[in-house]
């Protein structure tokens, strides 16, 4: 064995696996996608339950046969409009000093036209909590109109609720549609000054809104004209329908508990008293995961206004939270809202709520109202979720 | 030369058996000190911030080496001393096979570090794919995408997360769009709310992004971009790593999907899993084992197999491990982990080199010693 040849070779050697492991990392630039998957729960029409996937809200109306309807309307003087996309069935700018507002009409099929449900998400939109019968009375308070074609409409406005908001804060003006079996709804945000120069607008533009199916062929005006996939669905958890392929539910309203008629999207609902002040549960059945557990909650921590967690805290908060299983075996949770820090906005008021999910639907049994109201019923709350069975 | 090199202080102190000691003592109080670390900060944090790092400190302020440095001395250590103390005789051919043993496992650790990939895949049953997605790397991804049956295909081009920055413009070359990253967040909250002016709505209804502290573990971050396509009217758009679903955008006629999501690594096979199996140990919900059967695509042959806890399946470099499992909703996933390293086999062989020079050396002294007692034992009867 050569000394010096063995030398150098080891040397090399040294230096060589120094530079490897050494090596500059090249500067990385965009590389080729092309995957494969099969997903036999998307095609037959469901949401995956968790993880990522990769389907846009158009997807499902790809996979459906499509039929277009056309949608039109008179443009309010002063508005752009400009055609829709997704769920939008068309987009209006309106200039507000040195930036754009938008106006929009969105149109699902087979909606439900219950108001509670909407409602209460553009609440949540625009962070305002309010009691049930606070709801109640603000939806009682709708102006009713009808559009040149006789559909039924509802305007909110909602400026009126300026007491319950922060001070400069966004408000919203809403109409809710019902023609034939599709639900129009055409929104607009913006400042309390804005929304009143522009509520005339928005409730002549509500009004002319028809379609182009025969029953709807008296146009007036200057139209507008819009196309919408009436199978689009939406993944979006704030725009959940009720939808057919719920279960049955029957269950033992706890004691004390007033059972109301439930509308709208709701199978059940209650109003809960506790020392004069009113708390309303609800019952909701919506098809498939309805957003998960964690959208859900993230969501209700927004509208009560709760002081944001990061995800360690967060996951650490559902942990902590109550298990509760239903008459048939059932899982769920109990998520109570009522001991997080909230801001001013809330007025008080909070959310208890159980999520149970099964293979078909999840089922949402909620409260809302007054932090003592709520504190009062958690356990009743438990007791109806205990009491839950499903007919098969 | 050699010499002059041989007699330099710093190759000297370099190749000490003293530098041997403190290099082995500070991995033993590395290795010791990393394992309560994740006990509390999470096996991420843990090799981050005191194995992949030159150093770290502790207390706020005293610097103690990280392991990446103190491998390197002791590779330098190691590899001065094989070349300049080592004597190259034939009765010393045991120690050299156990430095080059040593060596080589030091390598492979390098070589693990710096080319090994890890992913995972989850599938649930009746699901297959091609692409697995990484634990913590995303990427911003625009695509076009067939289906067929139940099948989806997706062809398109992504850009690493983190080679992407504020105000730079990417160009997606193979569907021929530019578009201006306006900004970045390594982790962010999505706000949903009405869409603002001059942004294009999405599916969430998501109108804000905002900046959140970025965690030491990757997992818990979620990365946001804001965009605008660098098209005629167009609008700017918001993608959240967090948000369930894609969006849709047009461009030139064609419906895309844009996403920030976690990298995708392509398999060199495609896996469908067709069934998971769980069982418990008897009275109680604890999992005894568990197994995925699957039907394994490579180069248009297809076969079915079975990965279970401790038989993963290697394919080209990469090995399935089973990982996971969920079965919420009734509906049962499995989670593979997916490994790329084509330096596996290396520490295997490093750890044979290592116990086979120890025993060559061990027979090499036990003849030696032999051959002296028998020459004691002769001189004494002499």
């Amino acid at each position: 064995m050569k000394m010096i040849s063995t030398k150098n070779f080891l040397t090399l050697l040294v230096l060589g696996v120094g530079m490897v492991l050494l090596r500059c990392k090249s500067h990385e630039s965009s590389y080729e996608i092309h995957e494969f998957e099969i997903k036999p729960n998307l095609a037959n029409g469901n949401m995956p339950k968790d993880g990522f996937h990769n389907f846009s809200s158009g997807q499902m109306g790809e996979m459906g046969s499509r039929s277009q309807v056309e949608i039109k309307f008179d443009t309010p003087k002063g508005w752009v409009s400009e055609p829709g996309s997704g769920m939008r069935a068309a987009t209006f700018k309106i200039a507000d000093g040195d930036s754009n507002k938008e106006a929009t009409i969105v149109i699902l099929p087979n909606a439900n036209d219950g108001f509670i449900g909407n409602i209460s998400r553009w609440l949540g939109q625009i962070n305002i909590v309010l009691a049930n019968d606070q709801l109640s009375q603000f939806i009682e308070e709708r102006q009713k109109f009808v559009t040149v074609n006789n559909a039924d409409g509802s305007f909110f406005d909602f400026t009126k609720l300026e007491e319950f908001g922060r001070p400069n804060q966004e408000y919203m003006l809403a109409s809710i549609l019902k023609i034939g079996n599709k639900s129009v709804f055409v929104k607009l945000t913006g400042n309390v000054e804005f929304l009143s120069n522009h509520k005339e607008s928005l409730l002549t533009l509500s009004k002319s809104i028809r379609f182009s199916d025969k029953e709807d062929l008296n146009e007036t005006g200057a139209a507008g004209v819009a196309q919408v996939d009436p199978n689009m669905q939406t993944s979006d958890p704030n725009f959940n329908q009720v939808a057919d392929g719920v279960s049955e539910l029957s269950w033992q309203t706890p004691e004390g508990w007033k059972s109301l008629n439930a509308s709208g999207m709701r199978t059940g609902s209650f109003e809960i008293s506790y020392n004069g002040k009113k708390a309303d549960g609800s019952i909701i059945q919506l098809p498939g995961p309805a957003g998960g557990i964690e959208n859900n909650v993230r969501r209700w921590m927004e509208q009560i206004g709760a002081v944001p967690m990061d995800e360690q805290e967060f996951q650490k908060f559902l942990s902590n939270q109550k298990k509760v299983q239903t008459r048939d075996g059932y899982k769920g949770i109990l998520v109570d809202l009522t001991n997080l820090l909230s801001g001013d906005l809330t007025q008080g008021n909070s959310i208890v709520a159980v999520i149970i999910s099964t293979e078909r639907e999840t089922i949402f049994l909620k409260l809302t109202g007054p932090k003592v109201v709520l504190k009062q019923n958690v356990d009743a709350l438990a007791e109806l979720s205990s009491s839950l069975k499903m007919a098969s | 030369m050699w010499k002059k090199i041989k007699k330099n202080y710093l190759v000297k102190q370099l190749a000490s058996f003293d530098v041997t000691i403190i290099c082995l003592i500070l991995l033993m109080i590395l290795t010791f000190w990393g394992t309560l670390h994740q006990v509390d900060y999470g096996l991420y944090d843990a090799q981050h911030r005191m194995f992949n790092t030159w150093f770290f400190t502790f207390l706020g302020f005293i610097p103690f080496p990280g392991a990446k440095l103190v491998l390197w001395v002791a590779f330098i250590n190691l590899g001065l001393a094989t070349i300049f103390k080592h004597s190259y005789q034939w009765k010393k051919i045991g120690l050299l096979l156990t430095h080059f043993g040593l060596l080589l496992l030091i390598i492979s650790a390098g070589f693990t570090y710096h080319f090994a990939e890890e992913s995972s895949l989850t599938l649930e049953e009746g699901e297959a794919s091609n692409v697995s997605d990484d634990y913590h790397h995303w990427e911003f991804a625009i695509w076009k995408q067939s289906v067929r049956g139940d099948s989806v295909f997706r062809d398109g081009e992504a850009f690493p997360l983190n080679a992407v920055g504020k105000g730079e413009t990417l160009s997606f070359l193979k569907i021929g769009l530019p578009v201006k990253i306006t900004e970045v967040y390594k982790n962010c909250k999505a706000m949903t709310g009405p869409t603002k002016p001059g942004m294009a709505p999405n599916g969430f209804n998501i109108n804000e992004l905002i900046s959140s502290r970025v965690s030491t573990d990757p997992a818990e971050n979620y990365p946001g971009l804001i965009f605008d396509p660098l098209t005629a009217g167009s609008e700017k758009m918001i993608v959240y790593g967090g948000a369930p679903t894609a969006t849709s955008m047009t461009w030139e006629g064609e419906n895309y999907y844009v996403a920030l999501r976690r990298k995708k690594h392509p398999l060199p096979v495609s896996i469908q899993l067709n069934d998971f199996k769980k069982s418990e140990y008897p009275g109680t919900q604890k999992a005894r084992s568990f197994e995925s059967k699957v039907t394994i695509g490579h180069q248009g042959i297809e076969r079915d197999i079975t990965i279970s806890m401790n038989k993963p399946f290697r394919q080209d470099g990469f090995t399935f491990y089973q990982a996971s499992f969920s079965q919420a909703g009734g509906q049962e996933a499995s989670t593979l982990a997916v490994v790329k390293n084509y330096g596996r086999l290396l520490p295997y062989i490093s750890c044979l080199l290592v116990g086979l020079g120890l025993i060559v050396h061990f027979v090499l002294r036990l003849v030696a010693f032999a051959a002296n007692q028998k020459r004691s034992r002769l001189h004494v009867s002499k």
